[in-house]
Parts: C-alpha cells; structure tokens; sequence
C-alpha cells in the first residue's frame, strides 16, 4: 500500500510499504477513505518530538471503512464506516472505566520510554512516534485499528466525511477544551491560537453558551475565520496589539475568565522571551516553547481555568508559577479522550448544533502529501485543515 | 530526679513497644513463612479481582504468554516446576527447577530455585486489595537473583531483572484485562522497527480470552456534565 512516512526532520515523502496485517484479536483493518494533517503532526515534521524513527507512518485523523476483523471483534463487520479516535484505549483498565481514555493503561507496548520521560505511561496513539506506541498512522490506504471492539464510531452515510471526519480528533479536542471551562453566558472566554483546533474550541465555546469570546493569533486569514465561520466576538492581532493589555481593555481590567490554549510547544511571539526560547529548543535544552502558557496565565482573571489543548512534549522554563498559585488558578488540560465525546458530538452535528466542516480549506490526493506539510507549515494558500484521499 | 523518672519511664514504654513490634513482625513473618527479600522488584495494579489475577499468574505454564524471556515453564508435581528461559543469542537455554514454598490462593505466591541450580532466584509476588476497592488488585513482586553458589541477591535482582519484570507485569496486565498481549508494528519485532507494518513481524502468542470491554464511552466522567453526560453536576 502507499503511505506517507516519516524520512527525517522536514521530510516525509508516500513510499509503498507492506500492508497491515491483523496482530491481535481485537484488531480491525480500515481501509482509509480520508484522513488529514494535523497540526500537531507539524510537531513531528520540524523534528520537536522526540520518539520518531525514520520509516514510521504518520497520521492520527482518519476514518473509512471496515476490511477484516480480528476474531475478537463482534460489533464491526466489513463494509462498517467508521471514524476512528486518534487515542487507543482498551476499554478494560480503571482509566478507561473512569472515562480518561486518553490515559489508558494498556494500550502503549512501548509504554516504558514515556515511563523514563514522563513518569508514568502514556496511552498509544496512531502514527505519534514510538513514545505513543509505535502505531503506524492514518496517512496511508489501509491501517490497522487495535481494540477496534471499542474505538472506532460507526457512522450514518448521510453525513459528509467533512462532517464526522473531526470525530476522530480535533473536534473532540476542542470541545474538551471548551467544556473545561464550566461555560456559562456571562463567562469571557479567550481563544490562543486560530488554527483548526482554536476555530473548533471557539465554535464549541459557542455551543455551551459564552457570549464573549476572544480570538488571538496573528495570521489575519485565520482571524477572520474566527469571526465569520467560528463565533468569535473579538479579535487581538498579537504582532500589532499589545495581548496582555488588549485583553485587560477588552475585559475592564478582569482577564478571561477562561483561556482556552490551542497552540502548542512551536508557539511564536514577540520579543526577546520568544528568541530565547527558540535558541533553547534549537540547542535541545528545553524541549517545548511554552509562549502560549505563559500568556494564558498571566492574562487569565483571578481564580480563572486555563485550559491547555496544545501538545507539549517535555520540560519548560519561566513557567510562571507564582502568578498562577497567588491569583488561585485552575490548570487542565490533558490529550483529549476522544472516546468520551464522540458519540454526544455525533448527535450535535446530526441536531446541526455543531458543523465542524468549516475549517476544511483543500483537499489533496495521498500522493500529495508532503506538499500539504510544507503549505500547512507556511500556512500558504489560506490553507486551515487539509483532508487528504487514498 | 522526678523529671528523669519520667524519662526513664517513657523510654521503657518506647524500647517495649518496639521490642513487641519486631517480635510481632517475625511473628509475622514466620507465619507466611517467607524471608526479608529486599526491597520490591516491581509492581502493577489491574483492574480485577485478587483472586482472578492470581488464577492467572498461577496458570505456570502460560507464565511465557507475557514473560518474554521464558521459552516454557513444565509443572514437574504439586511443588516443583521446571523453567526453562530462552537462549540469549547463540548460547544454550537455560533450565532450573524451582519449588513453590508457599502458595495462598488469592494471596500469595513464594518460590526457591532448588540448591543445585545455575540460576539462583527466590521470590515472592503478592495479590491484594487496592485501598477502598472491591475489585482492583496490588500485585507486587519481591525477587532475588543469582547464578550458582554465590546465590541470589535482591540487588542483583533489582539491577538486572527489575525492567524485564516491570515489561512482564505490564504485558501481564495485558493479558488479564484485555485478553492478550497488545503488539503494535514496532513492539511486534525484537530489534527496533519502524512503525510500519512488516511481513516478519514476531509470531502472535495464540492464546486470546475474550474479556469484553467494561468501560462506557460517552458517559461517567464528573467533568462532562456540558453534554448531557450523567456525571456530577
């Protein structure tokens, strides 16, 4: 089959690779109708993740349609369309049971080097490097789906693939991000980044009722989506507003009451904190650019939650810490359990209460591939979500 | 003077009550029968019944499904088995026999290598009650290791087996709670693959108990009231 994998830092290239084969009884085949590039795919691109191995298959975000099942699997048949959540979880462990299924405890073989790196284990993820497992991902014509008795979400053919497609990541991502924020109408909440996610968070935020919602990022195509597609109220250009005080003025001097992060360990900035960060990531002696955090925390009103969706992979410095314990915030944040949400999310696209397919700005061949890294990257072309076709 | 009395008071109740705890710890410990070991080899918790995991665990002959550097285990009679590890490169495999001194279903496991063989290990895994729970279980495994008459070690055992032990214990939750061991294409090789799918991909072990999930998606979580779920408001 072709598949698009991972070369070395800033280069992917489709190659023909074997195709999978069912390794364990629960495991199901899916032959990939779409998939995307996320944005946190760009994180293993630019080489800041560390785990990656040349040859692995990228790609977290697909759904398609069921091939083989393994002799374990009773609830799919071949012919099944299905959305498949980027986070494996077993469905049998206490995490699981206890609804945190991005924490699953049995779903990473490779479980011990995030053990060395993070304390404990984390979940396995599809095409994520070999610290989620070592999964071969979703940018490929087939992939093989372990515990596919539990994961993947059988969908109706009435609706598009552009509609139930973000199932399988980064709408439930954003809704999580959003529902941490225990929204009600009066509550101000603040989107940090305009990307996919940030768009699907401030159309989230939305649906649980915020009346106020402020969109920050810097590239103006992406803020005017914010606006006119999203549900943004508000809009702070980072390069030409000052963000701290622009979002004091904009809130009389309170901050947020929530902050929703959606960018992630390459966030950029301005001034000298961001040069020191890049030369400290670039040298390897701070694995992630916390920008974003950073200013979540010091613009969140007192007693506020931020909420950190953006991928972070290691050690941070000038976290500030005494900001967020003086002025008693709430921190959360985790990898999205996706299985949690997908099924209410589902019934929110079929009400028409949510449609993510907005954020979908081209659609590729798998073939063209490494060219929608690089444009995604550059963000050329206005491009927001990529959806690429076996 | 009456303040020294008072001293002198208190420090006989401290040196009785120690000496009645360490009496009541060898007490203790005469009655499970079983030596200090040395510190805990490695430890998991799975989401059974004390009494299913040990079941699990005491199946000897299906230890090698997730212990992955055991070729087979044969039960000789009721006390004695015969371990049998795979060989390291091109050397020969390694046999020894080993008695189960102490066996407490539900409970506790103890085994000893017999006196005679190359590999020395004495060990003890455990089966208890998570703090407050029903169902979940501790298991923890105490070990020593060694080779021929210089005997086993718990420092020998903590610096060589405890992450071959720890890698077991976590396939062995595995096996107990989803039914089998979970491969993905870069566990599913001895040496360091690709995540990529590859036709010489190590043989699946055959066994699989079915083990339906018992987690619901969707619902359950305290954080998850904005979408109707059933958690707390």
């Amino acid at each position: 089959m072709r598949a698009n994998v991972f070369k070395g830092k800033k280069h992917v290239a489709v190659e023909h690779v074997p195709d999978p084969q069912i390794l364990n009884a629960r495991d199901a085949i899916v032959k990939v109708t779409a998939t995307t590039i996320c944005g946190s795919d760009l994180h293993l691109y630019n080489g800041f993740m560390p785990g990656m191995q040349k040859g692995d298959i990228l790609g977290h975000e697909f759904m398609g349609e069921v091939v083989e099942v393994g002799k374990g699997v009773k609830n799919l048949k071949p012919g099944d369309r299905v959305v498949v959540p980027f986070c494996i979880a077993c469905g049998n462990c206490e995490s699981c049971e206890m609804g945190l299924f991005a924490c699953c405890e049995n779903s990473n073989p490779t479980g011990w080097i995030p053990e060395k790196l993070m304390g404990h284990a984390t979940c396995g993820c599809f095409g994520y490097s070999h610290l989620t497992g070592g999964f071969a991902g979703g940018q490929a014509e087939y992939v093989r789906v372990p515990f596919a008795d539990f994961g993947p979400l059988k969908v109706d053919k009435a609706l598009s693939d552009h509609q139930v497609l973000f199932l399988s990541d980064i709408l439930p991502t954003a809704f999580m991000g959003a529902d941490f924020c225990e929204i009600t109408p009066n509550k101000v909440i603040c989107v940090m980044g305009c990307g996919p996610v940030g768009q699907l968070a401030i159309a989230s935020a939305k649906a649980l009722g915020a009346e106020k919602i402020i969109a920050v990022d810097k590239v103006p195509y992406r803020l005017r989506m914010a606006v006119e597609k999203a549900g943004a109220t508000d809009v702070i250009n980072f390069e030409d507003q000052p963000l701290q005080e622009t979002l004091r003025d904009l809130t009389a001097g309170r901050g947020p009451d929530a902050i929703i992060e959606c960018v992630g360990m390459e966030a950029v900035g301005t001034g000298m904190q961001f040069a020191m960060d890049k030369v400290k990531q670039t040298a390897r002696v701070q694995m992630d650019r916390p920008i974003a955090v950073r200013d979540s925390i010091l613009a969140c009103r007192s007693g506020g939650i931020v909420s950190i969706l953006g991928v972070y992979a290691g050690f941070v410095d000038k976290f500030p810490l005494g900001s967020m314990m003086n002025r008693g915030l709430t921190l959360r944040t985790g990898q999205c359990h996706v299985h949690r949400y997908m099924k209410p999310l589902l019934e929110k696209i079929e009400q028409g209460v949510l449609d993510p397919s907005f954020v979908v700005s081209h659609e590729m061949n798998l073939d063209e591939t490494p060219k929608g890294y690089d444009m995604f990257m550059h963000k050329r072309d206005e491009v927001m979500k990529i959806i690429l076709r076996a | 003077m009456a303040k020294r009395n008072h001293t002198a008071r208190w420090l006989a109740l401290a040196l009785g009550l120690g000496g009645a705890a360490t009496v009541g710890y060898l007490v203790y410990r005469a009655k499970r029968g079983v030596s200090h070991l040395g510190p805990v080899t490695a430890t998991v918790t799975i989401n059974k019944r004390p009494r299913e995991v040990y079941e699990r665990f005491r199946d000897f002959t299906k230890l090698p499904e997730f212990m992955t550097y055991l070729e087979s285990v044969e039960v000789i009679d009721a006390r004695t088995t015969r371990w049998t590890a795979k060989p390291l490169g091109r050397g020969k495999a390694v046999s020894w026999e080993a008695e189960t001194l102490e066996d407490i279903p539900g409970q506790v496991i103890v085994w000893q290598s017999k006196p005679d063989s190359l590999v020395q290990t004495r060990g003890r895994v455990t089966f208890e009650l998570a703090p407050g729970s029903d169902r979940v279980t501790e298991v923890r495994v105490e070990m020593q290791l060694g080779v021929g008459k210089l005997g086993a070690s718990s420092k020998l055992a903590r610096l060589f087996a405890t992450p071959q032990v720890k890698g077991d214990l976590r396939r062995f939750k595995q096996v107990v709670e989803t039914g089998e061991v979970l491969r993905s294409d870069a566990s599913a090789h001895v040496k360091p693959h690709a995540a990529q799918p590859s036709a010489d991909a190590q043989p699946a072990p055959a066994v699989f108990v079915p083990n339906p999930p018992t987690a619901e998606k969707g619902l359950g979580h305290p954080l998850n009231t904005a979408i109707g779920g059933k958690g707390v408001a």
